[in-house]
């Protein structure tokens, strides 16, 4: 029986995800045993991958090639399958949505404080940014999802077990605090004011105690409205979770359902020094959001 | 699939401008199991047939499209109605009120036929999701108790624990003060009754004694009591709280009974027509202080006390009671231990097991609020009466409804304060626009920041809260949390280009009924120049 055959295509990402897919070791020896991989920006120049069974998609859709590139793909593709947290979520690329495509063009390319006499990049040859960026299955169907910035070898093992079986990909469903080891003390009773003094900065990291609840501490945490499946490896290494792994299955966003809990977990006071709830809350899925841009984008479309 | 009734009352549709009742059936007709339109609901022929028909087509929930939820639960034998349908085999939690009179008949005095037609449809239409979305309630059948708390030292206390004794309840008078509280006069009339309680084996006096603890419900209550550093437990089937004019008293038992008060201080009842000392929580029941309006104060007393003690016996005279279950419910499936619910919970009804690896609810503690609900990150839990997908697909479909021009409002409304608020609003004459759309959720602390977003992103052009009054909250943090996630949600309307002012909170009691009416209808009238400004 012939190998199935895999590619992957980078749109509006970093490429991380496919470094990721590298560090699966001597494992993706076993992968490369099993499928034909026929498109692989890193390992190939392929510009139009022939019929696949399955396809793997970085990043989001941020510009008309990005586009382009994944609806051929999808006509092409027997079951296609967002990778990583851009493709499933928008990612960082989204945060731009928060301003007119025009605005977010000025400040990068003539606004920034080191350059002088910038210019718009004008080239018929560079592909044209849309007005926000979008993820994959706002264009086109998507089969499934592995969401990581990026996702750990071991998420990249399963779903491509998974896939090369022919069976659905499935994570648990839990917030991250279930795989979270760090302690909870002042979490075990109702109290209404628990935190009354100290810090919402991540810089001071030697004052921050690396057993006890980062939300404890009054250090913003997004892993309680985050779903699971990372195995916390940023809280190990003393680094509040960030949310890249996208909402929990149930809620209808990351960043409000965010809100709801640290509104009443965190005291006023440290709820005042939140001076980017934006930032924090919809770092990686603003584009999967309820409200996914900045009103007044639309009127340019 | 559910069957689903649908009751009009016609004249709750003609309370105030006139709705389109049959129109509003025939919209019906066909998306439902069954369309009636009655006059009224209390007539004793529509009774028999609603059940009847509940009954031969094995229907499973009613909604009962007439008059506000309080008509049929919260006046003199108003909840007949309910108890009837009950009767007929419908799960209480499926007896859904959509409140065509309070909400749309009423206060909308002039408006044109069909923005009112359209308003009451979506109403209906809200309903009618709610009735295919709610699960059925659990059920405990309680034999109540036959013992009383009469809390208070005064006269009332004094006529409240004799009336009960005298009737064979077990009664614990208890009260911070020393002893009985009584003028010279109170003392002359009284004497006999007090010698009688002092005397009666039916009767224990706790003076000096604090109320530490109220929890369960009607017909089971578990109250703790402290006395000189030690505390004990009493089980008993009703309350009566009988402090009279000591209005702290009702402030220092409000995270444990919360009884309505205006801003005096002074306590007033659920139903100030007919029911002069019902309060919101059943099985409690409040003496009010004396109206001072120069009649006889203690004949004043005794006589609401009286019927205070008729309130209570009512209640443990009966075989049993049923209590329905609607706590917040936990998929044990998403609860990954985060102990949010814990942290939020104002009468610490959340706990961990840790064996089963889940939180839970402790069912005498939890009133159902939906604080938890909106405080679990992980979307491991839902409110029975008010789950999270039937408010998504309410305001979906509110969005919807075809207002004409003038803004669209989306009103949140709190059900222990602000609906009562816009009922009294309407009741009072007092109007607003027809755009401004109400919506019950249980608390200021149910307001989930992600049915806000929704709401603005599906096309309202405003979102009011209305919330509890500071202080007054019926589940104590509710509006604490929904003021904290406000402030954060405003930064995150901002940062998306929406006008944070577009959002306005609306603290209010639930006697301000000219009050709630003129911010409703400012607030819209704000939003119009906002938008005919921008254009």
């Amino acid at each position: 029986m012939a190998k199935p055959k895999l590619a992957t295509t980078w749109l509006t990402g970093c490429s991380g995800c496919h470094i990721s897919l590298v560090d699966l070791d001597e494992t993706l020896l076993d992968v490369l045993g099993q499928v034909e991989i026929t498109a692989c920006p890193p390992l190939t120049d392929v510009k139009e991958a022939p019929d696949v069974d399955v396809a793997l998609v970085e990043g989001a859709v941020a510009t008309e090639e990005n586009e382009e590139v994944l609806r051929r793909l999808r006509e092409r593709s027997g079951r296609l399958v967002a990778l990583g947290t851009c493709a499933c979520f928008g990612g960082i690329p989204g945060l731009r949505n928060l301003h007119p495509l025009a605005q977010a063009l000025e400040r990068a390319y003539v606004g920034t404080e080191s350059t002088a006499g910038g210019l718009l990049p004008g080239s018929e040859e560079i592909p044209r940014l849309q007005p926000f960026v979008r993820p994959i299955n706002e264009v086109v169907r998507v089969d499934g999802y592995i969401p990581g910035c990026p996702p750990t070898p071991k998420m990249l093992k399963q779903a491509l077990a998974a896939l090369l079986s022919g069976q659905e990909i499935v994570w648990p469903r839990r917030n991250l605090c279930d795989e979270c080891p760090r302690e909870h003390r002042a979490m075990k009773t109702t109290d209404f004011e628990f935190i009354s003094q100290n810090v919402s900065s991540v810089c001071e990291l030697e004052e921050i105690d690396p057993k006890l609840c980062f939300l404890e501490q009054g250090v913003p945490c997004l892993g309680v409205a985050t779903r699971e499946g990372c195995e916390a490896r940023c809280l190990a290494g003393n680094m509040p979770c960030r949310g890249c792994m996208g909402p929990t299955p149930d809620a209808l966003e990351q960043g409000a359902k965010w809100v709801n809990a640290i509104a009443s977990l965190l005291p006023a006071g440290t709820l005042s020094f939140l001076d980017d709830v934006m930032g924090l809350g919809y770092r990686f899925a603003l584009p999967a959001s309820l409200s996914p841009h900045c009103v007044g984008q639309e009127d340019q479309k | 699939m559910r069957r689903i009734a649908l009751f009009f009352a016609s004249s709750a549709c003609r309370a105030g401008e006139p709705i389109d009742v049959e129109r509003l059936a025939l919209a019906f007709e066909g998306s439902v199991d069954a369309v009636r339109v009655y006059e009224d609901f209390f007539d004793s022929s529509t009774l028999v047939e609603m059940t009847a028909l509940v009954r031969e087509r094995r229907i499973a929930a009613v909604i009962l499209a007439g008059r506000s939820p309080d008509h049929y639960q919260a006046t003199l034998g108003g909840d007949h109605v309910t108890a009837e349908l009950i009767r007929a085999g419908v799960n209480p939690n499926l007896i859904i009120h959509a409140n065509l009179a309070e909400h749309c008949s009423l206060p909308h005095a002039g408006t044109s036929a069909d923005l009112l037609f359209g308003k009451a449809k979506a109403l209906t239409d809200v309903a009618v999701l709610d009735a295919r979305l709610r699960s059925p309630a659990e059920i405990v059948e309680v034999p109540p108790r036959r013992r009383a708390l009469v809390i208070g030292a005064g006269a009332a206390a004094v006529v409240a624990a004799y009336r009960l004794v005298d009737l064979g309840v077990r009664v614990v008078v208890a009260s911070s003060a020393s002893g009985w509280n009584l003028n010279g006069a109170e003392r002359e009339h009284l004497a006999p009754s007090v010698s009688v309680l002092e005397r009666h084996e039916l009767c224990t006096l706790a003076f000096a004694t604090q109320i530490r603890g109220v929890t369960g419900w009607a017909g089971d209550y578990e109250t703790t009591l402290a006395h000189a550093g030690a505390t004990r437990r009493e089980r008993l089937g009703g309350i009566i709280v009988a402090v009279g004019e000591e209005y702290e008293s009702y402030a220092a038992l409000w995270p444990l009974l919360q009884i309505d008060s205006d801003r005096e201080g002074r306590p007033y009842s659920r139903n100030t027509h007919t029911l002069s000392v019902r309060s919101t929580t059943s099985g409690v029941a409040v003496v009010p202080p004396p109206r001072g309006n120069g009649e006889e104060p203690l004949r004043q007393q005794s006589a609401d006390a009286t019927a205070a003690v008729l309130e209570i016996t009512d209640l443990l005279n009966k075989p049993w009671l049923a209590h329905c279950v609607a706590v917040s419910r936990v998929d044990a499936s998403h609860c990954g231990l985060c102990r949010t619910c814990i942290k939020v919970c104002a009468f610490s009804a959340c706990s961990i097991d840790e064996h089963a690896g889940t939180s839970r609810v402790d069912e005498r503690l939890c009133k159902a609020c939906g604080n938890c609900v909106v405080a679990c990150p992980a979307g491991a839990r839902d409110l029975i009466t008010g789950p999270t997908a039937q408010i998504t697909g309410a305001i979906s479909l509110l969005a919807r409804a075809k207002l004409g021009d003038e803004p669209h409002v989306l009103a949140l409304l709190c059900a222990g304060c602000a609906y009562r608020a816009a009922d009294t609003a309407a009741r009072e004459g007092h109007t607003y626009p027809v755009s401004v759309l109400p919506l019950r959720v249980q608390c200021g602390g149910r307001v989930d920041m992600q049915h806000v977003l929704q709401a603005f992103e599906s096309g309202f052009d405003g979102v009011v809260i209305g919330t509890c009054r500071e202080g007054k909250c019926h589940n104590i943090v509710g509006h604490l949390y929904l003021d904290r996630r406000v402030v954060l949600l405003r930064d995150l309307l901002r940062e998306r280009g929406i006008d944070p002012d577009r959002l306005q909170i609306m603290d209010i009691s639930p006697h301000e009924g000219e009050l709630c009416a003129r911010t409703l209808a400012e607030f819209a009238g704000e939003l119009s120049g906002a938008i005919s400004g921008a254009t």
